[in-house]
């Protein structure tokens, strides 16, 4: 038998020597042996019966598999492809009834900055049409006038209280009137209802607003938020979520098939030459007028609404002002505006620091924003010292930490949480307050300042409920907000870290991690200016706002406004500079006329009253805004502007329809993304197959055959 | 040489890749199978009044509706959220669309080999029944079915009630990770109150009303 010749040649021949040798001294053994061996092996004719069925089961198997991954009727369904990458939302009713243009006209000047924007609608349907158009302006932006324009036909908005606004606007809606409805949403999110647009009609609506610039490092910005990025309320167990108002419903499409467009125009007058003027995501034309305004252009004419404007300019060296006083005087009182950069710290202090990092990871952030947070969640690792301690809080619908309390930053925890940052993934809901009340609990280990380095998008509805969260249980922690993604939601990131004592970055792309964190942590190890106060000339009465004056880290102004009674007289600043103390004087004379300086106060009066909560009942906090609001010509959570043409224009029997204007979604934001919809099932069955069949041609070449 | 010697390592190694493939593909499977039978208890308990229900102890998701295709006899339970880990075991609700039953338009993601195998067969007409975890059965009725390049097109979640099943395509594709979508489009066809919330779908015939349209929204 083959196999009997084959066997010994398989074996080591030394070992065959030894059995032969074995078994030829003892023969009884070797029978027993032989016997042994003869009961466990296969007859021929068995041997041949399984090794053909193991043969032909995978086979079998094998040309199974292949059928059931063979594409089926793959040509019948193939036929639709056709229309990949063709949009069919549009004919979708949101769509193509109005066409939208905005037309953006900034005047910085100072510390302020004027904006013009006047949106056009297009009323390419033959039904008389309502337009509704929820949009974003800047976090406190003063909202104080609306022009309607329908036609030939001019309308001024008047301001009233937002009950009296809405009965007006229905009315005249039912009655055939054009009109026009401003309100605010949400502090940074405005609403615009015009009703009776014409068929053919074309409507713009001018919107004016006043806003402070931020100032930070001697360089002032300037954002004009062009898209919304979609919201989350939280569903359950949060008991404010309604009072911030009704969940915000915008409908978005994608940058490339929509027709909205902006142009963007500003001037700057910076009281002296601007070294050097930067937008952040657009390019722009600059010139010099003849009175050294710097006029700034869009390169493009015009910019798809995907993206916020951004601008930076900063005086030419030496001659970023130390100190500017405006003042404006009305019937109602004298009203002023501070803003005062402290001298830049001599002596480095360096404190332990426990940082915690709160990460979020819901589905707002997927895509660009993600990989945004984690190379600045990167970034921020590397530089922790070896004293520090850190941990990492990651939240979407839950939160939870990387290590059940704040570890030293030895290399090997660093490197474990740069593995589990990697591996993070975002998706599901905006849940903050479990994140940060997990960031805000227990104390930080001796000797440390604990610092909280909240990275996220912003893209929650229970605002306010989050910033009473922060500022009951800050205790000596401070609040780092770092903004991601293309139009994260700056108001509340701005009011986080202001109710966290902290300061907002913002991020917009990847390329600007590196810039942004590097700023942000070497802001975070500097030495802070702290107990700031501000003295008024003696016998006065002035109610200053911000209130509570902030601790101010390098680069940072102190921007106060007030209303007083004082003309004249000397206002004095001071502060604990790194242990040392620190003070400037004012003069009240030594002013600059600020025409908006009474505007920006009632502004930062309305948002202080807005979040003074838990000082002031409902019904007070309500009636004291509406007063400003009144008083100032401010759009608030309780007034809004209205315009009424005094002539019905439609005929009482034409159609009539409503019409809400898309958003355009920001660009980075996947939430149009639609998911994944396979598993690697069908790649690793054929893979598997693949492996079978190569083992069994192996078998049956060679191994079988000798069967 | 003697490349014999070989011979059994190599073929075990084959073996055992083939083994190891083959194991994972039948997991994906079993898994998805699986995982179904676990999320009929926690979808009890849904519609008994609990909210989230975890299918198990260390679940990051929960079930937010019943799909049944009577035509093709499916019957799924859909989790919340679409992300691959969620989308292994069930199919799921893009977060930020809309609930079953609310106005917009609410998209579930299932995966084109396993739950969602089925989207090709559906027709013009075909009756989808979506339970909300309050009982009540929302009819759905398909309007229409498109291939998109997830690439280049957004999915507005706004206007009416709609029902909208996103899978991989084409389907037959050996590979994830493509960047087309099969959609299926279903419009609301009115919906059923089950009184007594039981985990069934038996409903009422007369009780049927039909959800109406409101266009003239602020």
């Amino acid at each position: 038998m083959r196999t009997d010749t084959h066997k010994p040649r398989s074996r080591p021949v030394i070992t065959d020597q030894l059995e032969r040798e074995f078994f030829r001294a003892y023969p009884e053994l070797a029978q027993r042996v032989a016997r042994v061996r003869l009961a466990h092996r296969e007859t021929p004719g068995r041997r041949v019966w399984w090794r053909r069925l193991l043969r032909n089961a995978l086979l079998v198997c094998a040309l199974l598999a292949l059928v059931w991954l063979a594409p089926r009727d793959a040509m019948s369904t193939q036929a639709e492809t056709v229309q990949a990458g063709t949009l069919f939302l549009q004919g979708g009713k949101t769509q193509r009834a109005l066409l939208l243009h905005t037309d953006v006209t900034i005047e910085a000047s100072g510390i302020q900055a004027r904006v013009t924007v006047k949106q056009t609608f297009v009323n390419t349907s033959d039904l008389y049409r309502e337009g509704l158009y929820t949009f974003p302006l800047p976090e406190r932006a003063a909202v104080n006038g609306l022009t309607v324009q329908i036609g030939d036909r001019v309308i001024r908005g008047e301001i009233r209280a937002r009950e009296e606004a809405r009965r007006t606007y229905e009315t005249a809606r039912r009655d055939g009137h054009q009109a026009g409805l401003l309100e605010q949403r949400r502090p940074n999110l405005f609403s615009l209802a015009v009703a009776n647009i014409a068929p053919g009609e074309l409507v713009h609506a001018e919107i004016r607003y006043l806003q402070r610039l931020h100032i930070s490092d001697s360089e002032y910005t300037l954002r004009f938020p062009l898209t919304v990025t979609p919201r989350f309320t939280p569903a359950a167990g949060t008991q404010h979520a309604a009072i911030d108002g009704q969940p915000i419903e915008t409908p978005m499409v994608d940058a490339a098939q929509s027709t909205q467009r902006a142009r963007i125009t500003a001037s700057i007058d910076a009281g002296g030459p601007v070294q050097r003027v930067v937008s952040a995501f657009h390019s722009i034309d600059s010139e010099t007028l003849d009175n050294g305004v710097l006029r700034l252009t869009l390169r493009d004419e015009e910019i798809p609404a995907d993206r916020d404007f951004v601008l930076r300019w900063t005086p030419l060296a030496g001659l970023f002002p130390q100190s500017a006083l405006f003042r404006e005087i009305r019937e109602d009182g004298t009203y002023a505006l501070l803003m005062v950069m402290p001298p830049a710290a001599d002596a480095q202090v360096a404190l332990a620091r426990e940082t915690i990092f709160v990460l979020d990871v819901s589905g707002s952030m997927a895509g660009a924003s993600l990989a945004q947070a984690k190379a600045a969640l990167h970034t921020a690792l590397r530089a922790l010292q070896a004293a520090d301690y850190f941990n990492v809080i990651r939240f979407s619908s839950s939160a939870a930490a990387l290590f059940p309390a704040a570890v030293p930053a030895h290399p090997q925890s660093i490197a474990h949480a740069q593995q589990e940052i990697e591996r993070l993934q975002a998706d599901g809901g905006t849940v903050m307050a479990p994140a940060l009340a997990m960031a805000l609990a227990g104390n930080p280990p001796l000797q440390t300042i604990r610092q909280i380095v909240f990275i996220t998008d912003g893209a929650v509805s229970n605002e306010r409920e989050l910033f009473e969260l922060i500022e009951d249980d800050l205790g000596a922690a401070r609040l780092f907000v770092v903004g991601i993604g293309s139009a994260p939601n700056a108001h509340f990131m701005r009011e986080a870290a202001r109710a966290g004592r902290g300061t907002f970055t913002y991020i917009g792309d990847l390329a600007q991690v590196q810039a942004k964190m590097g700023a942000l942590l070497h802001k975070l190890q500097q030495p802070v200016m702290s107990s700031v106060r501000i003295d008024w000339p003696p016998g006065s009465a002035a109610e200053m706002l911000p209130a509570r004056l902030p601790d101010l880290y390098a680069g940072e102004p102190l921007v106060v406004s007030a209303r007083t009674d004082t003309l004249s007289g000397s206002v004095i600043v001071s502060g604990d500079l790194a242990g040392v103390p620190w003070s400037q004087t004012l003069s009240l004379d030594e002013h600059r006329d600020g025409p908006g300086t009474a505007t920006l106060w009632a502004r930062d009066k309305i948002h202080h009253l807005s979040y003074a909560a838990r000082t002031l009942a409902a019904q007070s906090r309500r009636e004291a805004i509406t007063r400003l609001g009144l008083a100032h010509d401010l759009v608030t959570p309780h007034t809004s502007f209205v315009a009424v043409e005094a002539f019905p224009s439609r005929p009482p029997d034409a159609g009539f329809a409503a019409t809400a204007v898309a958003n355009t979604m920001p660009a980075g934001n996947t939430m149009r993304v639609f998911p994944a919809g396979a598993t690697d099932a069908r790649e690793q069955l054929a893979l598997g197959v693949l492996l079978l069949l190569t083992a069994g041609f192996l078998c049956r070449g060679n191994w079988l055959r000798r069967g | 040489m003697n490349l014999r010697r070989f011979r059994v390592p190599v073929l075990c190694a084959l073996l055992s890749g083939s083994l190891w493939q083959l194991g994972g593909a039948g997991f994906i499977h079993v898994k998805a199978a699986v995982a179904q039978t676990l999320l009929r208890d926690a979808w009890a308990q849904t519609l008994l009044g609990a909210r989230q229900v975890a299918p198990w102890p260390w679940a990051d998701t929960w079930p937010v509706a019943r799909l049944r295709v009577p035509r093709h006899a499916r019957d799924l339970i859909v989790l919340a959220g679409a992300s691959g880990r969620t989308l292994a075991f069930a199919p799921g609700q893009l977060s930020g669309s809309a609930g079953p039953g609310d106005a917009g338009r609410m998209i579930i993601a299932g995966h084109r080999d396993t739950h969602f195998a089925f989207l090709r067969e559906l027709r013009a007409g075909d009756e989808l029944q979506l339970q909300d975890p309050g009982g009540t059965v929302h009819r759905f009725r398909v309007s229409s079915t498109r291939v998109v390049d997830s690439h280049s097109t957004a999915l507005s979640l706004d206007g009416p009630q709609e029902l909208v099943l996103v899978t991989c395509f084409p389907f037959d594709a050996m590979t994830a990770g493509g960047p087309l979508r099969y959609l299926v489009f279903a419009a609301a066809a009115g919906s059923v109150r089950d009184g007594q919330n039981s985990p069934q779908f038996g409903y009422r015939q007369s009780a049927i009303r039909t959800a109406g349209r409101d266009d003239s929204r602020i």
